[in-house]
């Protein structure tokens, strides 16, 4: 068949075009030194570091602010100065209280913002940050400062934290680390930003610096040159969202991410770090999965019943959910890692790890009075862990006689209804950084709507809150844990670790044991090969 | 027709007015908290409190409302309880992305699904028409995520021809349009499989009536009956269908959008309603409302050109 010259150059137009439409993987590929990591979400929730909470929001916000001490890159129990030239040790005033006074370091550059520009962070931007973390109407986290003040020191560049009764250093540093209310906001950009719009616009001194918030796809992040421990090997990071976990995975493998929030199950972890450049890691810190009992509901106050329920448990159960190691069992409230925890040979010592045990569990219903069993009502969260947590606990009670009716709402609506005390069993999944927090919001009259179980170890962790020694210390918070298993009002079950997975090339630049900030950790050392 | 597309828009004041209210109330009856989905499980109920003030959650439903109502007769559609920037603003960003892969769903739409439709009423109960009409059907009946996920992982994560996730910048076009092209054909293959059904079913109707086989009669050439005497009458449902089709991709096109990671209307309203945004939701729902009357009275306007019974009346 004969070809014109005109049919030709069709041809090789439409060739050309075809080749470009369809050329290569390589347009897509990551641009420069650019790292995309996707988070599990849609969109941001809160940027203000003072009430970031969300995973993703977490993540970010550490990216850009410091504080004064920081966790060790990779890992939840060791600090470091951060901000401050070293961890000061602590003076006791004479009027009881104690004083950490910390000295920051000097050439500190916060990242410009429009009508702020770079400036060196100054004791007045501590001064300002941390009396806006104390402050309950501008920060999720101003009861953890509760008593606390804050005032320039004598000495240039001297920040003095006053807290009104001696306490531990494993108390006081969390608070003033990179999370939470410890992350540090310049004044000048704050103000500069706005309060409500610093939400979704926030400016700090981190390795990275925000560049732009794109509605449910992403924030752009770029390298701060100017960071005080040197300018960060990576040019600018890309938080992405993408809810839907196959989506992220064919991303990956398509090379639109670099790092992605992972599943929280060993096999997927296992298949994805099984795949030719790509590794799956799996590292602290785990959130918890306990129960809370409500000593006062009708039913549940016979000792007899909310033993018999903690005989129908088994924790194996639980941690199949996301099998070993993303799934790992905890026998205390707060988790064996961290200071207070129970190993399993502490409960076992203390006769407090209870096995599962049908027949026992239903002789001792039939003691308390209900030979068949009862039925209770339960809200339970729709998000996963919390709905098959939900399921397997509805099944092991089946098996003793009792009926849970569940029912599934919005996540938002649960924490609601279940601080109108709506469930006499109320499964609860968090991380907190130290077990002070966790008995404070769960187990002390201190914790209002959040004491589910109305069961209270006040005077074990205000004993613990007074004990300087961190051993000592460690051993309250154990019998306050102790106490709240042979009271049956708290179980814990397991707790889950974070998986992400990334390409081989990306190198976070520390180990990775375990993070509070719950991501991998990227700062000024990550890199991409 | 000037009066008549006034008089759409002046009745469409308490359809807008009916849906708002609607919308405010039903928002509010579910349980939960906004303040607690905002600030998350670890603030006291001090810092709730205050949020809650602040955000004028604490205000009784009628001053709520009241306030509401007073805002958006001003044009203000309140700002995100979450992100507490203005609720247009956030819309008028995603707004383009849902535009775009709506309408690149829709041109693949017609330009598959109506040569399809016609060409399979033509050729009425042979291979050709068994076969347009079993993958029509399985267009129909397959999920667009599952549809999204397939692409993604053929065309994506193996073939590496296209992007698997996000929306491109619209300053970039090249880059735009690659993005665009497997969301766009998800959700397009849905819209095709229907339109296919819907034409096919209209011709066969159209070419069994008296002026096709007089216009046959006549001896004109098959191609000239289609086009000028068969097809121009099918456009008609044909257009209903699209006008219809417009609305519901514009808010239906969630799923892709989830899996694609692309921004959007449909996506940026589930996310506000599980964040108990009321604010954003209730001016997603008036922008909603909004796009169901322009787009109606589009296709009344283009039903005049089309149709000449409703021109001459």
């Amino acid at each position: 068949m004969a070809i014109t010259r005109r049919q030709f150059t069709q041809l090789i137009g439409v060739g050309a075009i075809g080749a470009a439409v369809f050329k290569a993987p390589a347009a897509f590929a990551q641009d420069g030194g650019t790292l995309r990591i996707a988070m599990n979400t849609s969109d941001i929730g809160n940027l203000d570091p003072h009430f970031a909470s969300g995973s993703q929001d977490r993540a970010i916000v550490d990216m850009i602010f410091n504080g004064l001490v920081r966790y060790v890159p990779g890992k939840s129990d060791e600090f470091e100065a951060d901000l401050a030239e070293a961890i000061p040790d602590p003076v006791t005033n004479d009027d009881g209280t104690q004083s950490w006074t910390f000295t920051l370091k000097s050439g500190v550059k916060t990242h410009a913002t429009d009508g702020a520009d770079s400036a060196d962070l100054t004791v007045d931007d501590l001064l300002f940050s941390f009396t806006k973390a104390a402050n309950a109407e501008t920060s999720a986290y101003a009861g953890n400062y509760a008593g606390w003040a804050f005032a320039a020191g004598d000495g240039e560049n001297e920040f003095v934290v006053t807290v009104p009764v001696p306490i531990s250093t494993s108390l006081f540093l969390p608070n003033v680390a990179n999370y939470s209310g410890g992350y540090v906001i310049p004044q000048a950009a704050f103000e500069a930003v706005g309060a409500e719009a610093f939400v979704s616009h926030p400016v700090g001194t981190g390795p990275f610096a925000f560049v732009a918030h794109t509605p449910q796809l992403s924030v752009e992040l770029t390298a701060h040159a100017d960071f005080f421990r040197g300018a960060p090997q990576l040019a600018g990071v890309n938080v992405m969202f993408q809810a839907d976990a196959t989506a992220r995975e064919l991303a990956l493998q398509a090379g639109d991410y670099d790092v992605i929030y992972g599943v929280s199950e060993s096999s997927w972890a296992q298949r994805l770090d099984d795949l030719d450049g790509f590794t799956a890691d799996v590292f602290g810190v785990g959130e918890v999965v306990w129960l809370n009992f409500n000593i006062e509901h009708d039913i549940l106050k016979d000792v007899k019943v909310r033993e018999a329920i903690f005989k129908a448990i088994s924790r194996d159960n639980y941690v199949a959910l996301s099998g070993a190691p993303v799934g790992e069992k905890v026998f205390s409230v707060v988790p064996a890692f961290l200071p207070g925890g129970l190993s399993e040979e502490d409960a076992e010592a203390a006769g407090v790890n209870y096995q599962q045990d049908i027949e026992g569990a239903k002789a001792l219903l039939a003691e308390a009075g209900y030979p068949d069993g009862f039925e209770l009502d339960m809200i339970a969260s729709e998000q996963t862990a919390y709905r098959t947590t939900s399921e397997v606990l509805q099944e092991e009670l089946r098996q003793i006689g009792i009926t849970v009716n569940l029912e599934v709402v919005q996540h938002a609506t649960m924490h609601e209804l279940i601080r109108q005390d709506r469930n006499a069993i109320t499964i609860y999944i968090a991380f907190r950084p130290t077990a002070d927090i966790y008995l404070t919001q769960f187990f002390s009259t201190d914790g209002g709507v959040t004491n589910f179980s109305k069961f209270t170890v006040n005077d074990l962790r205000d004993q613990a809150r007074g004990e300087l020694d961190a051993d000592a210390q460690a051993e309250l918070w154990r019998q306050a844990n102790i106490e709240i298993l042979q009271n049956y009002a708290g179980y814990g079950l397991m707790f889950q670790n974070q998986v992400f997975v990334r390409r081989d090339e990306v190198d976070y630049g520390h180990e990775l044991t375990a993070v509070v900030q719950l991501y991998p950790g990227i700062n000024e050392t990550t890199s991409m090969g | 027709m000037l009066r008549h597309i006034l008089r759409r828009l002046l009745l469409a004041i308490p359809t807008l007015w009916a849906v708002v209210t609607i919308i405010f109330l039903v928002v509010r009856v579910v349980p939960g908290d906004p303040a607690r989905a905002v600030l998350g499980d670890y603030a006291s109920e001090e810092t709730i409190n205050a949020y809650r003030e602040q955000m004028g959650l604490n205000d009784s439903l009628w001053v709520q409302y009241k306030n509401y109502i007073f805002g958006l007769l001003q044009g203000d559609l309140g700002n995100s309880l979450v992100t507490r920037t203005p609720a247009w603003d956030q819309i008028r960003n995603v707004l383009p992305h849902t535009i775009e892969l709506s309408i690149a769903a829709i041109i693949l739409a017609l330009a598959v699904g109506i040569p399809m439709g016609v060409i399979s009423a033509m050729k009425r109960n042979t291979t050709i028409d068994y076969v347009t009409r079993v993958v029509s059907l399985a267009g129909l009946s397959a999920p667009a995520f599952y549809i999204g996920l397939l692409l993604m992982y053929i065309f994506a994560a193996k073939l590496g021809w296209f992007p698997a996730v996000g929306a491109g910048d619209f300053s970039d076009p090249w880059d735009n349009l690659r993005r665009l092209v497997l969301p766009a054909l998800t959700l397009g293959m849905v819209e095709t499989a229907s339109v296919t059904r819907m034409t096919r079913s209209v011709m066969l109707n159209v070419l069994n009536a008296d002026y096709v086989r007089t216009a046959r009669a006549k001896g004109l050439v098959e191609s000239r009956v289609m086009r000028e005497h068969a097809l121009r009458s099918a456009m008609v449902p044909i257009i209903s269908l699209v006008g219809i089709f417009t609305i519901g991709l514009i808010g239906g096109s969630v799923l892709t959008e989830q899996v694609f990671g692309r921004p959007g209307l449909g996506s940026r309203l589930v996310g506000a309603t599980r964040q108990f945004d009321y604010n954003m939701v209730q001016a997603i729902m008036v922008v909603y409302a909004f796009i169901i009357v322009i787009v109606n009275i589009i296709v009344d306007i283009v039903y005049t050109y089309v149709d000449p019974r409703v021109r001459n009346s």
